[in-house]
């Protein structure tokens, strides 16, 4: 094999200077560049966002920038009913979230660590309200709140909530929960622990990262609804639908402010978990 | 240490010093998983403070066992007895056993100290720090208490899991493969440490393995499991020299079969014919109810000398023709192919005098101690164990490869 390749004429073999010139550069850079442009692609929306809440209108619609002005930031509540939507949907997904994380916790960990009857039947199941389009959901949402006797308002819209954020929370932690070994809960058994123990002292701290990322999930769901709330929210106005209303006579730039809150919020908790995160290993070490 | 040997049971509240205390009784276990029958009617007492090893290839029902021992699965028939108390229906969580389990099953999320600590905060015991302290001692893992278990090797995560288990003074310790993990230098020491441990606390330890040169090395007496159910039970050495079926006879080292028949007694032999030739077996180590036999002796016990030296009375003899040998340092392997028999002889000769190999072709006789031979029903399968004991045992023989070629040849003999 080596002594044919080495009788091969040079222009034969699979080499030219030019093509390695080209590759190399292509080798070197076009994965940044491609890189680059998605990152610009996917964070030029909330620039956008940023940019505009320091805008001055001209007229009712902020949509070209016209004048810097700190306004809206000092002004937040200034549109009516904006900092009420506000709160509003804050409350809802804050419950939202921790319901739907331990009803989500619980189901996750029967449906992966028992085997019972209707089992496959009810890993489906669970998805179900996931694949459903919302605004079928929201719309037989409606009629079941009126036949039952509901009100329509902040408990309907808390209930249906709590509803479709559970499938959320129910698959991450599944996944976080078939990483573990399953022996660590007999371990726990064989050490002395009650199922209820083991379950606290073992399998709870080791899910810990997924339902942390359930209920955030959760609580980002049930923030941003807007078509199923839609439906069922009688005279109760959260903030997707204040956003929604307002669209048709021009959004105040104090949404910005208020979606720019959000994101600096987050940013800030990611940034602090990482390091965190970081911190822990390294002392560990 | 003497704190540590005064076992105390909290699941079990029993009369002191009674006969059998810390006994492991198994009664009639069966365990089935739809129509398999994993283990089969197993009856099995564990003397107080012995290290019992279960020993079998993988699917014999060994560790289905030792999970029934310590609730992990629940018999479907049987009783389980520990000092005389019936724990069949009592929950792991109550069972006064620990195990050390085959992945370990450390927890990730705690330090070694609060892994070790474990079982004796769930059973809200005093001098914790003092107890966890001591045996990670013992166990030399001081210096690491305050890692976590992924920084640990895989032989330290090992003493962790024995620690973290004997830290509670179970009554019985279960090992699952502990030491399956690991590679062979580790394995030996820690085989060593295991039974250095076990004879310092006196503790009952039931050992589970496949390998059957670890289990002979520390156990004080062997069960060989196959199918669910007990081959046969002795210490190391009676299990070798004496096997009882063909399973243990080539499960534990290696055995020659060969197919004979009962020809009368004399005095405290059987006398048997083999290929034609007699062959003489004592009395007590016959293990058949039929004439047809399966006459079998260990090939480290045959010396091999040149055909026509002067015949010793008290040896059996089997000539045959040198077909194969190979040198392996500490001694030489011999393929002898018997005339009449389809399976040639193994016969290993140690290193120990001058001389050259016998060449292929050479007619030999095959001799060896009346005592070293033994009888089996010659009903049973003569492969049954074979190629499912582990591991290249130094001293002890392995012609696999010729036994392949010698089957190849001659087809499945049944």
């Amino acid at each position: 094999m080596t002594r044919e390749t080495a009788q091969r004429p040079v222009s034969q073999l699979n080499y030219s200077p030019k093509r390695e010139r080209i590759s190399g550069f292509f080798g070197r850079h076009i994965i940044r560049v491609i890189g680059a442009l998605a990152t610009v692609y996917l964070l030029l929306p909330i620039a956008v966002i940023i940019v505009m809440s320091l805008n001055k209108p001209a007229g009712r619609y902020n949509f070209t920038f016209n004048e810097f002005t700190l306004d809206n930031w000092t002004n937040m509540c200034g549109p009516y009913g904006l900092c009420s939507s506000v709160t509003l949907s804050l409350q809802i997904a804050l419950a939202a979230a921790v319901a739907a994380t331990v009803i989500g916790v619980l189901a996750a960990y029967s449906l992966s660590r028992f085997r019972f009857r209707g089992h496959g039947s009810a890993n489906i199941l669970v998805l179900l309200p996931m694949t459903m389009p919302e605004v079928v959901l929201g719309a037989s949402l409606l009629t079941l709140y009126v036949n039952v006797g509901i009100p329509l308002g902040p408990l309907a819209i808390l209930l249906a909530h709590i509803m479709f954020c559970i499938s959320f929370v129910i698959i991450v932690v599944k996944a976080r929960l078939a990483m573990l070994d399953a022996n660590l809960t007999e371990a726990a058994a064989d050490l002395y622990a009650t199922p209820w123990r083991a379950f606290k002292r073992v399998t709870l701290p080791l899910a810990a990262p997924g339902i942390l990322a359930g209920a955030v999930l959760a609580f980002a769901l049930s923030f941003d609804d807007f078509i199923i709330t839609n439906f069922n929210s009688g005279n109760a106005m959260t903030f997707p639908m204040y956003v929604w209303g307002a669209a048709k006579r021009g959004v105040p730039p104090q949404v910005n402010v208020i979606a720019t809150v959000i994101f600096l919020i987050v940013m800030v908790l990611a940034v602090t978990m990482s390091i965190v995160a970081t911190v822990r290993e390294n002392r560990s070490r | 240490m003497t704190e540590v040997i005064t076992a105390e049971s909290e699941g079990l509240k029993q009369a002191t010093a009674l006969p059998g205390e810390g006994d492991l009784d198994l009664r009639g276990l069966v365990k089935r998983y739809g129509k398999n029958t994993v283990v089969d009617h197993l009856d099995l007492t564990i003397p107080s403070g012995q290290l019992f090893a279960l020993l079998g290839p993988s699917g014999c029902g060994k560790t289905t066992t030792l999970r029934m021992v310590a609730g992990l699965e629940h018999p479907d028939e049987g009783q389980i007895h520990l000092s005389g108390t019936d724990i069949t229906q009592l929950r792991t969580f109550r069972r006064p056993v620990n195990t050390v389990f085959q992945s370990y099953a450390l927890f990730p999320h705690l330090t070694i100290f609060e892994n070790v600590a474990f079982g004796l905060r769930e059973r809200r015991k005093k001098d914790i720090k003092a107890k966890v302290s001591r045996i990670l001692e013992t166990v030399e893992l001081q210096a690491m208490a305050h890692r976590k278990p992924a920084q640990l090797s895989g032989g330290q995560q090992q003493r962790v899991a024995l620690a973290r288990a004997l830290v509670n003074e179970p009554q019985v310790l279960l090992l699952d493969e502990p030491l399956g993990a690991l590679d062979m230098k580790l394995r030996r020491q820690m085989q060593y440490q295991i039974k250095q441990i076990q004879n310092e606390l006196g503790l009952t330890f039931l050992h589970v393995t496949h390998d059957q040169e670890e289990a002979m090395t520390m156990a004080d007496k062997i069960a060989v499991m196959n199918n669910g159910r007990i081959e046969q039970m002795g210490a190391p050495e009676e299990l070798y020299e004496s096997p009882r079926t063909a399973f243990v006879a080539n499960f534990l080292g290696s055995s020659n079969l060969l197919e004979g028949e009962v020809r009368g007694t004399d005095g405290d032999v059987v006398v048997t014919e083999v290929v034609g030739q007699q062959v003489r077996v004592p009395k007590d180590r016959v293990h058949s109810a039929h004439q047809s036999v399966f006459v079998g002796v260990r090939p480290e016990k045959i010396h091999v000398v040149e055909h026509g030296t002067a015949p010793d009375p008290s040896e059996n003899e089997i000539s045959g023709i040198v077909l194969d040998s190979s040198f392996i340092g500490i001694g030489t392997e011999y393929v002898v192919t018997v005339a009449g028999s389809f399976e040639p002889m193994k016969a290993f000769v140690q290193n120990r005098s001058a001389g050259a190999r016998l060449a292929p072709g050479t007619p030999v006789s095959l001799r060896w101690q009346i005592p070293f031979t033994f009888a089996l029903d010659g009903h049973e399968d003569p492969h049954a164990g074979e190629g499912s004991a582990v591991g290249p045992a130094t001293g002890h023989i392995s012609v696999d490869a010729d036994e392949m070629s010698a089957r190849a040849k001659h087809g499945p003999r049944k």
